[in-house]
């Protein structure tokens, strides 16, 4: 056993991780229209991706302007801490995830399906660093992540209307409100916010023929 | 797992609320979501449902001419998936939203699991007023006993003769007594036991009730389910339960009583009114029409028939208070007939109708005569009043001396209306041209007619005015073919499609239906004798009446609203403050309802031009 793990370790990364990077996103002057993206949420113990857990994850794609829900996903992940305080936060309780998957494995079907894809969250930094850190424990390597970040965009687009922002302008809540968009009932939960973000992002995206390049700049 | 944003929005949406959990699931992972911009055009979608989530788009045609509107909730697409190979207009969207696309797998996976699901996209496709409801529960199983059963209890004491018990049962119209002794329920005594244990025991009838009752009897709560009683009754073969309040003695349930409730049908309660011998009672029989009318709203009976029901009811209960009249002062002092005005009168009355109604005499009448028919008017009116139709608040009542005429008297009123008028009487008097006899001596109506014809018929003057007030009001409908919105008192929004809809459409079919002599005064018959006359072409007739019938479905439908369901409904004799009210706000109803409104507006507009040219030129 022993060996097998220092082999892998040696070896570095794993297959899915090594085909995942290997795989190219679309060039910078693509259409963001025509551009796969994978809309992902994480709920975590805390903010620190070096010592904090993730406990659960929600995604769904978008292809072609529309978000398929035949592919929206939702994983708790078996977490080696309690939840602690988080719980009051994202209402995941410790007994919930006696049925959790593996973060192994939840990644593994993430790294699979959606090679090629550029990722997408509101307030990207955190599902970065989050599912980076994840990644190189559990494939043993970096995976290059592209991520576009709707709280960026919509930063960017309000100080370009140079409105003074408040303290909450920025959260997902009243972005979707901003733009009329139905919000979810529920709020931290992977796979609603994943929603919300998801229906924010076709909303920024619609008014302008955006090319990927251009969207990736105001991400960051 | 889904967002439960979708799910609740489409939980809540017709078709997709009448689907099971597990189908609603299906529905959803076969979805997309899609935001569209204004003025971004949607081609006809290739084998896909589009269900519209928020925001308004159009449907062009292939002229580029955008009409028909879509809102939240509206779906679209659905024609080419139910029939490849129909053309679907475009659509285009006018203020941003979103919308959600369902593969047609889905859709026909739904199709095949709700009858409702299908239904109402077949309603869709035929273009009909489509009708989709609830599954029917069936609430008779909750009905409680206390709900069915009479507060009158008719008590005979133990010592009584048979004689007596026969004779109050007689009184009372009851089949069953209870036998109490201070209070306390020692027995009971049937019609049945008169027959086999006196008639033909031949005892004499003065034998004490006590010998021959059935004694200490089984007794339901007042508070058990009805189908507690018929189970008890069928286990001990009895057609009687005495009904206890709290172990204390309250009543009698019968067979009947049951049977009864099970048949809430209009000749039901029709012959239940004709039974009455007082106010209190007649009460009693007009409280179970909202019940009766909230089952025909279970049973989808269409408007115009509901209308007609709620008028022979009226007329029921008229008739009845007449007789209950006249068994109270005595017999009329000459020929008299009970007339009905408008709605009435054209068997066309809705829930919140009130009353319009006058006397027609035989000839002048003494004073004391006089006095005699203002109190017989007075009973009818108040009477009418107490079962829930409300008087008239412009006085058009026969409780009104001046609605108390002789033959020769309504001739005068009639003739000043047709040599002298001018716009304003005639807007007054028009109410008078829809009148139906209802109680007394039918044939002095049609007396009345006969002496009138001759005068109203070729009189020019009086149908330029008679159209012309046919023409004050027109439909709610811009030139673009939008809703004109008005409020009512409570600052509700909407079109009021009886002054704005079916008033207009009564107007036309009168000035037509008195021009021509036609006697009838229902709307429908009239239009029907027109077309067959041929002084109205069939196309323009028969969209009259499909116009007035798609209003007066759509009016019915709001006044649905205001039943509650069977069973727990308050009693007419109190007359709510809340009526059901004509407003219909056209953001509530269905694209295809909305459409539909819109284009028997339309009819209604150019069957007024048309009622312009004929009788308003020329003066």
């Amino acid at each position: 056993m022993a060996f097998n793990w220092f082999r892998q370790h040696e070896n570095a990364m794993a297959p899915v991780l090594k085909k995942f990077n290997s795989t190219p996103i679309p060039d910078r002057t693509t259409p963001i229209t025509t551009c796969p993206l994978l809309v992902l949420d994480l709920e975590t113990t805390g903010l620190d991706a070096s010592k904090d857990h993730i406990i659960s994850i929600g995604w769904l794609p978008i292809r072609q302007r529309e978000i398929i829900l035949g592919e929206a996903n939702h994983h708790l992940v078996t977490c080696p801490v309690s939840v602690g305080q988080s719980a009051t936060i994202h209402g995941v309780l410790d007994s919930d995830l006696k049925n959790a998957q593996s973060l192994h494995d939840v990644l593994t079907d993430l790294l699979e399906r959606y090679a090629g894809y550029i990722f997408v969250a509101h307030h990207a930094p955190i599902e970065r660093a989050f599912l980076g850190s994840a990644i190189q424990r559990c494939f043993g390597g970096k995976a290059k992540l592209t991520f576009i970040d709707t709280l960026a965009i919509e930063q960017s687009r309000l100080q370009r209307q140079g409105l003074a922002l408040s303290q909450d302008a920025l959260q997902l809540r009243s972005c979707l409100q901003r733009y009329g968009l139905p919000e979810s009932a529920v709020e931290h939960h992977a796979l609603e916010d994943a929603y919300g973000c998801a229906l924010l992002l076709l909303a920024q995206i619609s008014r302008s023929r955006f090319s990927v390049g251009e969207i990736l700049r105001q991400s960051n | 797992m889904q967002p439960s944003e979708i799910h609740r929005f489409l939980a809540d949406t017709a078709p997709f609320c009448y689907l099971d959990l597990a189908t609603l699931e299906v529905v959803i992972r076969h979805l997309s979501v899609l935001y569209c911009t204004s003025e971004e055009i949607l081609d006809p979608p290739t084998g896909r449902l589009v269900i519209i989530r928020s925001g308004r788009f159009s449907l062009i045609d292939e002229h580029n001419n955008r009409h028909t509107q879509l809102v939240s909730g509206d779906c679209y697409g659905y024609d080419a998936l139910i029939k490849p190979g129909v053309q679907s207009d475009r659509l285009v969207c006018e203020e941003d939203g979103l919308i959600y696309r369902l593969t047609a797998e889905a859709f026909h996976e739904c199709l095949h699991h709700s009858g409702h699901f299908k239904g109402y996209f077949e309603g869709l496709t035929r273009r009909a007023l489509h009708q989709y409801h609830e599954p029917n529960t069936n609430p008779r199983i909750t009905v409680k006993i206390e709900d069915l059963i009479s507060t009158k209890k008719v008590v005979i004491a133990p010592g009584a003769s048979v004689a007596d018990a026969a004779r109050l049962m007689t009184e009372n119209r009851v089949s069953s007594l209870l036998v109490e002794e201070e209070g306390q329920l020692v027995g009971i005594i049937t019609d049945r036991d008169l027959r086999s244990r006196v008639v033909a025991q031949e005892l004499d009838t003065a034998t004490p009730v006590e010998n021959i009752m059935s004694r200490s009897p089984r007794c339901v709560e007042k508070s058990a389910f009805v189908f507690e009683a018929v189970l008890t009754m069928s286990r001990h073969n009895v057609h009687h339960l005495p009904v206890t309040d709290r172990g204390k003695s309250y009543g009698m349930i019968t067979l009947t009583d049951i049977i009864r409730a099970q048949q809430k049908h209009p000749v039901y309660v029709i012959s239940d009114i004709h039974h009455q011998m007082d106010i209190e009672s007649l009460q009693q029989s007009a409280a179970q029409l909202p019940a009766l009318l909230a089952d025909l709203a279970q049973q989808e009976v269409p408007g115009h028939e509901v209308s007609h029901i709620i008028t022979l009811i009226t007329d029921a209960l008229t008739q009845r208070l007449v007789y209950l009249a006249q068994e109270q002062l005595g017999p009329a002092p000459c020929r008299f007939c009970w007339l009905a005005f408008g709605s009435q009168a054209r068997m066309d009355q809705s829930i919140n109708a009130d009353q319009d109604n006058a006397l027609l005499l035989e000839r002048e009448v003494t004073e004391e005569a006089a006095e005699y028919f203002a109190k017989l008017a007075d009973f009818v009116c108040s009477g009418l009043a107490r079962c829930g139709i409300p008087l008239c608040p412009g006085n058009i009542m026969a409780s009104n001396p001046e609605l108390r005429l002789s033959l020769d008297g309504w001739m005068r009123k009639f003739l000043n209306f047709i040599h002298s008028p001018d716009a304003e009487s005639i807007l007054g008097s028009v109410i008078f041209f829809d009148a139906r006899g209802i109680a007394g001596d039918l044939s002095l109506v049609a007396e009345l007619h006969e002496r009138l014809q001759p005068f109203v018929v070729q009189n020019s003057l009086f149908f330029f005015h008679l159209a012309n007030a046919a023409l004050e009001r027109t439909p709610p409908l811009s030139m673009l073919r939008n809703f004109i919105l008005e409020k009512n008192a409570d600052g509700e929004s909407g079109v009021d499609v009886k002054k704005r809809g079916l008033s207009l459409i009564t107007d036309i079919a009168r000035v037509y239906a008195l021009s021509a002599g036609i006697s009838t005064v229902s709307t429908r018959e009239r239009l029907q004798r027109l077309m067959q006359q041929k002084i109205l072409d069939e196309k323009d007739g028969q969209n009259l009446l499909d116009a007035f019938e798609v209003i007066a479905n759509l009016r019915w439908r709001q006044h649905k609203q205001h039943l509650s369901p069977a069973g727990e409904v308050p009693p007419t004799g109190e007359v709510s403050s809340h009526r059901p009210s004509n407003l219909i706000n056209p953001q509530q109803l269905h694209v295809l309802q909305r459409e539909q409104l819109k284009d028997s507006f339309q009819v209604i507009i150019q069957a007024q031009a048309a009622l312009r040219l004929r009788f308003c030129r020329d003066l």
